[in-house]
């Protein structure tokens, strides 16, 4: 009894002095500090106000061809979309003070680090319009038909690595020589049986993103009918390593565990992109991602770059009204502090489906309907800015994503992990925390939480998780920058994907088209850029018929005669 | 836990309780700060701290449960054989840093094996010590005690001890003290508690003189390692460098220690050999001639590393040079080789040339961020041993290279050794050819580092030169071609491009360098 207690007790004693030794105390001032960034939430919610009425109305209107509302990917591709084919008077409103969205950048000390997205996987060679992107920025060039990518903005070598049993390993995938003895052959056997099952899920490009690249069959809308942890429970994967693999994959992805999302959305993880590979299968080297330090506000940055005099932030959209002859878009300025007015033929709505739904007097029935079958995902992003980096305990080397076995968070990347220099110093560890939970009311307790707690509770829950892996952490850390989303993402739950009311809405109606992830039943750049294109060129068609149409009624003779 | 078995027995509380409960906190004191002082000593000493911090406490706690196990073997004569123990604790537990430092200078090869075989012994004594000390109060106090009072005291002393020391080590005793001076503070500790023992139970005891002697020469053999620390730091420094050292300092990026014998001076990075000023010219000179005497009028020449000036001193021979940039991360090292009067006289004053500026920053970020070509470029960096030296090595690194050479300009690239490290060494050739560059592989004998590799890069291809500056020690124009004659040994193999994405090179390069140290 005093034996146990005693080892216990001398080795907590000895990390506390080692810690000490090597890292020189510091008190918790990063901690007391910490604070939120981003907006907040206020600005967002008065969207809500107005509908007592208690902001003043519009003074005047202004006119414009075309607006979109929302400057996240889906916004950013649709303004690309219209400008490329020459439609120069666009006009984009965003909430935030900065265009991005999910996919927004954040400095400190002069490094880079996310706010939220951070990495874009290769896309596939169906993904014609992204590629387009990607070469246009540099990222990619054609070399005697085979596809290069600029090394300096791919993940960087060690990619990945998993804290289990008080060491690090390589990849994130539970190792089998890191579990109980009785547990190894059984989570081998179902790593390989796993693997098999999305192979033959992924057969003739079943799975695909964009989503909307691939049919959606019968088998699709099967396992989108069912949570994937009741597939899994089904199919015999009983594995605890497996499950917490899978479930970390769901939050990581979805921003919620197994339990919420479909069958499909957890099989669409692996099979659209880089497959499952069971331990020994040879192919273990995962895909290439596309990453940068401050994450993908790095394209941000370049989607946003032409848009300077087209670009309204702090611009909260309060109400849409579709006309016969225009479509007219109130909104509050933040800067100004005033209720503007705007009027203009094509609208793109390029928000989250529920606050779309919102802005409307009378909101098109599709869009009720895809809204209440909807649940979207609390995050948080806190980035850790560390005057070197922290003790590491042994095994793998640190590495980009570093993920710990069995925390309730995903781990943290290290936003310096991408730069040339050739000695460690300085860096921002960006960690990440999806809250979506295992139901509903797991998520609505969880988004209390995170809007109603302090920053300093928030960054020293994060301290506390990371720790196990950094014991001397928190005597690293100088400032803790916390980014919250009360509804960061749309959870796939089941069912949602293959809704009639998220087909329907991406058909758009005569001057109001949708642009968005959601559309898709889960966020994502592909698929946000993917709708915000699709947005773009749904738009231009229908100006190109209103133009035929004028030119028509301008020649009476040939109208006649074309009637 | 909380049954409120037993009052506290709080009233008039033996001298020797007190004693014993005091030594109770001194061991627990000692037994924590053995386990620390290894654990300090073995990163110090092998780099990797946390590796080092935590096998060695892992290996000690086991040690301790052996020890706690093997206590119940004790039957008779408890006192007596606690303390012995305490003896023992305190004469190998003190000596431990001090006969681990002079064992690492002598004997590197068996460091690892007697840090834990100590570390082991040291664990088992101290595993022994608490439940004799348990069973010495319950056998001589059992009136007053009930077990669970017992165990919760004895363990308040033994939490408080180890918590004096988990706090004093770092802050207080380390900087004070040193770590062999604290080694030995905490054995004469160990000894004063035997010392206390003895007196309290020189009754009970048999033989108690001859314990006497034992404990006069166990702190004795401690007292004078005590005094005699500072010696043995500086003899163990010295016979692992094996010269005297003339210069050690820690620069924000690596140790930097000079040395100095009848042999001559040698620069040490991190405890890894630099050069050796018997055999550097031969180093230096195969770096820096057939690149730049191949180019046939260089003028604009860039260094990346090579602070020490050695390379610049070669360079400086060729009259066209109008310009040297050396670009080198450590401020220490390019400020040290211009100013010591030793170090002046071996790199020639080359740092204090005219025509040389000197940069301090990172080689990666300077090159993307400043445009200019150069006629040849030397790559004098440290080998890949870790991942972020590494990105040095990589296909991307050798484009940045191929943006800044001037046309018919030549890089040249210290690239290990190819007979060692003979898949690395051919891995940098791949990948500078994956960039498009033509890449010239040859290598020389340098005794302090053995055989070693150059690759010399460029659109033009390599043709030999029929004139080399004059003066050089190692190089003659007829043996040239001999340096680019690859024996069997070291002939090519096939290897993949270092990529930043994948880093092959680091893991090769640790495969192969590994197992030459095993």
């Amino acid at each position: 009894m005093s034996g146990l207690s005693r080892r216990g007790w001398l080795a907590g004693a000895a990390g506390l002095a080692g810690t000490a030794l090597l890292g020189c105390a510091r008190r918790d001032e990063a901690v007391s500090t910490a604070r939120w960034v981003g907006a907040g939430h206020e600005r967002g919610h008065r969207l809500r106000d107005t509908k007592s009425g208690s902001l003043p109305g519009p003074t005047a209107t202004r006119r414009a061809g075309v607006l979109v509302v929302g400057a996240g990917i889906a916004g950013l591709a649709a303004a690309r979309g219209l400008v490329r084919a020459g439609v120069d008077d666009v006009q984009l409103f965003e909430l935030e003070d900065s265009a991005g969205g999910n996919s927004r950048g954040h400095t400190m000390a002069g490094m880079g680090c996310p706010l939220g997205a951070h990495y874009l996987p290769l896309p596939g060679e169906h993904d014609t319009a992204l590629i387009e992107l990607l070469e246009e920025f540099g990222l990619r060039r054609t070399v005697m038909g085979r596809a290069v990518y600029d090394e300096r903005h791919l993940c960087h070598s060690p990619q990945e690595r998993l804290f289990i049993d008080g060491t690090w390993h390589e990849g994130l995938l539970p190792p089998i020589e890191a579990l109980p003895a009785g547990q190894r052959e059984r989570t081998l056997a179902q790593y390989r049986r796993f693997a098999e099952a999305v192979d033959h899920a992924a057969q003739g490009g079943a799975f695909r993103m964009p989503t909307a690249h691939a049919a959606w069959t019968p088998a699709l809308a099967a396992l989108d009918a069912m949570p994937f942890a009741a597939w899994l429970a089904r199919e015999g994967f009983d594995a605890p390593a497996l499950r917490w693999y899978l479930d970390y994959c769901c939050r990581d992805d979805y921003g919620a565990g197994s339990a919420q999302v479909s069958a499909w959305a957890g099989i669409h993880y692996f099979a659209s992109r880089h497959g499952f590979h069971a331990p020994g299968s040879g192919e273990a080297e995962r895909e290439g991602v596309l990453t940068w330090p401050e994450g993908n506000a790095w394209l941000t940055g370049r989607l946003a770059a032409p848009h300077r005099e087209r670009l309204h932030t702090g611009c909260v959209a309060l109400r849409v009204e579709e006309r016969r002859d225009e479509v007219v878009l109130d909104l509050w300025n933040e800067r100004e502090q005033c209720v503007e007015r705007w009027s203009a033929a094509q609208l793109v709505l390029a928000l989250p489906l529920f606050i779309a739904l919102r802005l409307f007097d009378s909101p098109p029935p599709a869009l009720s309907a895809a809204v209440s079958a909807m649940r979207h995902a609390p995050w948080l992003v806190a980035n850790l800015q560390c005057d070197r980096p922290p003790l590491d305990r042994g095994g793998a080397p640190p590495s980009w994503d570093n993920v710990l076995y069995g925390s309730a968070a995903l781990g943290y990347v290290d936003a310096m992990h991408q730069s040339l220099r050739a000695h460690p110093g300085p860096t921002v560890y960006s960690a990440y925390w999806a809250l979506g939970g295992d139901d509903e009311a797991q998520l609505r307790e969880a988004r209390q939480r995170l809007l109603g707690e302090t920053a300093p509770v928030w960054a020293a829950r994060v301290l506390a998780d990371l720790a196990q892996a950094h014991p001397d952490l928190a005597q690293r850390v100088t400032q803790i920058d916390l980014m919250r989303y009360g509804h960061a993402m749309s959870i796939p739950v089941p069912g949602l994907r293959g809704h009639a009311a998220l087909q329907a809405l991406a058909q758009g109606g005569a001057r109001v088209r949708f642009a968005h992830a959601d559309l898709s039943a889960y966020s994502v750049f592909e698929e946000a850029f993917f709708h915000g294109t699709r947005a773009a060129s749904q738009t231009l068609s229908a100006m190109a018929a209103a133009r035929k149409q004028t030119l028509a009624s301008a020649m009476p003779i040939s109208g006649v005669r074309n009637q | 836990m909380a049954d409120g078995e037993g009052a506290a027995p709080a009233e008039s509380i033996r001298p020797a309780e007190v004693a014993l409960l005091a030594s109770v906190f001194v061991v627990a004191a000692c037994g924590l700060l053995y386990e620390l002082a290894a654990g300090a000593l073995a990163s110090y000493l092998l780099g990797d701290s946390v590796l080092q911090f935590s096998t060695v406490i892992g290996t000690y706690l086991f040690a301790m449960g052996v020890g706690s196990y093997l206590s119940r073997f004790f039957e008779r004569q408890l006192v007596a054989h606690f303390l012995r123990i305490e003896l023992l604790v305190g004469l190998i537990g003190g000596l431990l840093p001090a006969s681990l430092f002079a064992l690492h200078s002598v004997a590197a090869g068996s460091f690892r094996f007697a840090l834990y075989a100590l570390v082991l012994v040291v664990g088992t004594l101290v595993g022994l010590e608490i439940p004799l000390v348990m069973r010495i109060l319950k056998r001589h106090f059992r009136h007053r005690y009930v077990l669970k009072d017992l165990v919760s005291q004895v363990l308040t002393f033994d939490y408080l001890g180890a918590l004096a020391v988990a706090i004093a080590f770092p802050l207080l005793l380390v900087p004070q003290l040193g770590l062999i001076r604290t080694g030995l503070f905490f054995g004469l500790l160990n000894a004063a508690v035997a010392l206390w023992t003895l007196w309290l139970f020189r009754g009970e005891l048999r033989a108690p003189r001859l314990h006497a002697l034992a404990c006069a020469l166990t702190v004795a053999a401690l007292g004078l390692a005590f005094a005699g620390a500072d010696r043995i730091t500086r003899w163990a420094e010295d016979r692992f460098y094996g010269d005297a050292i003339v210069y050690a300092e820690n620069s924000a990026y690596q140790r930097v220690v000079v040395t100095s014998g009848t042999a001559g001076v040698r620069l040490f990075l991190n405890g890894n050999l630099q050069f050796h000023s018997r055999d550097e010219y031969r180093y230096h000179e195969a770096l820096v001639h057939p690149a730049m005497a191949a180019h046939g009028a260089p003028k604009q020449v860039l260094v990346l590393g090579g602070g020490d000036g050695m390379a610049v001193r070669e360079i400086l021979k060729y009259d066209s040079v109008e310009r040297i940039t050396l670009v080198e991360l450590d401020p220490h090292m390019t400020e040290l080789f211009s100013t010591a009067p030793m170090l002046r006289a071996l790199n020639g004053d080359a740092l204090r040339s005219p025509k040389l500026r000197v940069v301090n920053a990172d080689a990666f970020a300077w090159l993307e961020q400043n445009p200019g070509h150069y006629d040849v470029i030397v790559v004098d960096f440290p080998d890949p041993t870790n991942f972020s030296i590494g990105k040095l090595y990589t296909t991307t690194f050798y484009e940045r290279l191929d943006e800044h050479l001037a046309a018919g300009g030549y890089a040249v690239v210290q690239t290990t050794s190819p007979l060692i490290a003979r898949r690395s060494f051919w891995t940098v050739a791949a990948t500078i050819e994956a960039t498009g560059l033509t890449a010239t592989a040859y290598h020389a004998h340098v005794p302090s580092f053995g055989e070693w590799g150059f690759i010399i890069a460029g659109r033009r291809p390599w043709r030999a030169p029929t004139v080399l500056p004059a003066g050089l020690r190692f190089l003659r124009v007829d043996g040239l071609p001999a340096l680019f004659n690859f024996p069997s040994d070291m002939a090519r193999v096939p290897a993949e491009p270092n990529r930043l994405s994948n880093q092959l090179l680091v893991h090769l390069f640790e495969q192969e360098w590994g197992k030459v140290h095993q």
